[in-house]
């Protein structure tokens, strides 16, 4: 867990991923926030975060006046080649989209440039490592057969025991020159018919297939949920996402996605508590019910990790400690099968294991699911008494759209009076 | 037909403009963008020259696809003549067209 306040830099990259309500009603704050910032972290902070071009549109966008002339001009050097890739990367998506289609296989784009286009007009306002691609479960070989002849090779991985991935296939350029593909069969570690429906249920636009807005919508929620809360990336897209389709569709947004598919609704009603405070996306909009109210709902939101820094092994125990907080009931035995107690061969990938250690295999086959919980144990010390992994700035603590976790919320910090994070205000 | 055969001037201007399979573009407001799938590399035309482009891929020829620039330009064929076969040498370099000779 971090020490120390949240910075200017965080508070500012904050509060630009927000909704556009949410980037008005802090404009002061935004203005303020501008005259202390060192524009080289803030730039390093937004890069880090996959967020430089999104935050400096924003920050121009929101006090054009504030930024000086000669940071401009470094923002400009640092994003213009940003829009062109988005360009080159939205080629390709669309024409793997069209290769997969011509071979017979369904296949809908998640997130990456098409979405960076929808919600921002522009599809290089996303940062992407990866193009993904939705296709169905049966068709997952074939899907793997279209993309490797353009010069892709399939990576080894640990599969369940229905044969498959456990969420996705990941194919590598030969040559390094195209981005890697994920071919999904689902996003969520506790679903199959939501993705499949999603696909099944997508549209037909002449451009290629698109889901449907509620879909899309609970999609971005799944990915982030299974990220852990790692960031803020998805996070600025939901915000996005609101700004743009939020009015125009039917609320609340999830009410049906949760109701027809019980098992992701902690996982959505846990998202959606935290988006509120987070970009200010009202979840009200997404959802009717009370919100998250469990000590495991609480607990799974105090543990985002909004800045995405911290320790490796401990920020992957808390990604999978989040799986396990918003498991569905009946869910346990699959959490330890991923993470507790995995397969031999995602052991000596993770331990970087010769196949020929066999004492060591059998070592780390013992002590990795208690080393794991371990770490939840640390992330519970870390976060008790209602503490934040990473706390929220002082200035979503006040004003009109900020809210804190049911009970007490003691973490609070100003970019102007310092406390130590976890440390009662 | 790869450019070392283009021959005489007017090889190239009865040939057909082709986009192979592996080249991908698309066209935006602002440029077009033109990936080769094969080598990862990309390349962005001018609005002009990717209108170039589109015409000559609707085109019988590139002779053809030259009185039609001039036309939508509304400028004079030469001129129009050496600029498309100065775009259609470019992409013949980088692998991004292919020339069917007249049959």
């Amino acid at each position: 867990m971090r020490s120390g306040a949240v910075t200017a830099e965080q508070e500012l990259t904050l509060l630009l991923c927000g909704t556009a309500a949410r980037r008005r009603g802090h404009q002061h704050r935004i203005e303020a926030l501008v005259q202390q910032v060192d524009f080289d972290s803030l730039s390093a902070l937004l890069s880090r975060q996959g967020l430089l071009p999104l935050g400096v549109a924003r920050l121009l966008e929101t006090v054009p006046d504030s930024v000086p002339g000669q940071v401009r001009k470094r923002f400009a050097e640092l994003t213009a080649p940003a829009s062109r890739r988005g360009l080159v990367l939205e080629a390709l998506a669309l024409r793997f989209q069209s290769d997969l289609k011509r071979a017979g296989v369904a296949a809908l784009p998640l997130k990456g440039p098409v979405l960076s286009r929808d919600l921002y007009g522009d599809p290089g306002m996303r940062s992407a490592v990866d193009l993904d691609l939705l296709v169905a479960a049966e068709q997952l070989d074939l899907a793997v057969g279209t993309i490797a002849a353009r010069g892709y090779s399939l990576q080894p991985d640990a599969y369940e025991t229905n044969g498959l991935p456990r969420l996705h296939h990941l194919l590598i350029h030969d040559t390094g020159q195209l981005l890697p593909v994920e071919l999904h069969w689902r996003i969520h570690w506790y679903e199959t018919r939501f993705s499949r429906d999603m696909l099944n249920c997508s549209i037909d636009t002449g451009d290629g297939r698109r889901a449907r807005p509620e879909d899309e919508l609970a999609s971005l929620l799944l990915f982030y949920a299974r990220d852990g809360f790692v960031g803020l990336r998805l996070a600025a897209d939901i915000a996005a996402w609101w700004d743009r389709h939020g009015q125009q569709e039917k609320s609340p947004l999830l009410d049906a996605t949760a109701a027809g598919y019980p098992q992701l609704r902690d996982v959505l009603t846990v998202t959606a508590g935290l988006l509120e405070g987070l970009v200010g996306v009202p979840r009200h909009s997404l959802l009717s019910d009370s919100g998250p109210s469990s000590w495991r709902q609480r607990t799974a939101m105090r543990l985002a990790n909004w800045e995405g820094v911290g320790g490796h092994d401990q920020m992957t125990a808390n990604i999978t400690f989040v799986d396990w907080l918003v498991a569905p009931r009946g869910g346990w035995p699959q959490f330890a099968r991923r993470w507790l107690i995995p397969p031999r061969a995602r052991i000596e990938k993770m331990y970087r294991l010769a196949e020929d250690a066999r004492w060591r295999r059998l070592w780390w086959r013992l002590a990795h699911g208690p080393k794991l919980v371990l770490r939840y144990l640390i992330a519970l010390w870390r976060i008790r008494g209602g503490r934040r992994w990473v706390p929220l700035p002082q200035s979503l603590h006040q004003g009109g759209d900020s809210r804190s976790l049911p009970g007490s919320d003691p973490d609070a910090s100003t970019g102007t009076r310092p406390t130590r994070a976890g440390t009662p205000v | 037909m790869p450019p070392d055969k283009l021959g005489t001037d007017d090889a190239m201007m009865t040939s057909k403009v082709r986009v192979p399979e592996h080249v991908v573009h698309r066209a935006f407001p602002a440029e077009m963008v033109v990936l080769n799938l094969n080598t990862g590399q990309y390349h962005g035309l001018n609005p002009t020259a990717g209108r170039m482009l589109e015409l000559m891929q609707e085109s019988e020829s590139v002779g053809e696809a030259v009185d039609r620039v001039a036309r939508e330009f509304d400028q004079p064929r030469e001129g129009v003549e050496k600029d498309v076969r100065e775009l259609c040498a470019g992409l013949l370099e980088r692998g991004l067209i292919e020339l069917d000779a007249e049959s």
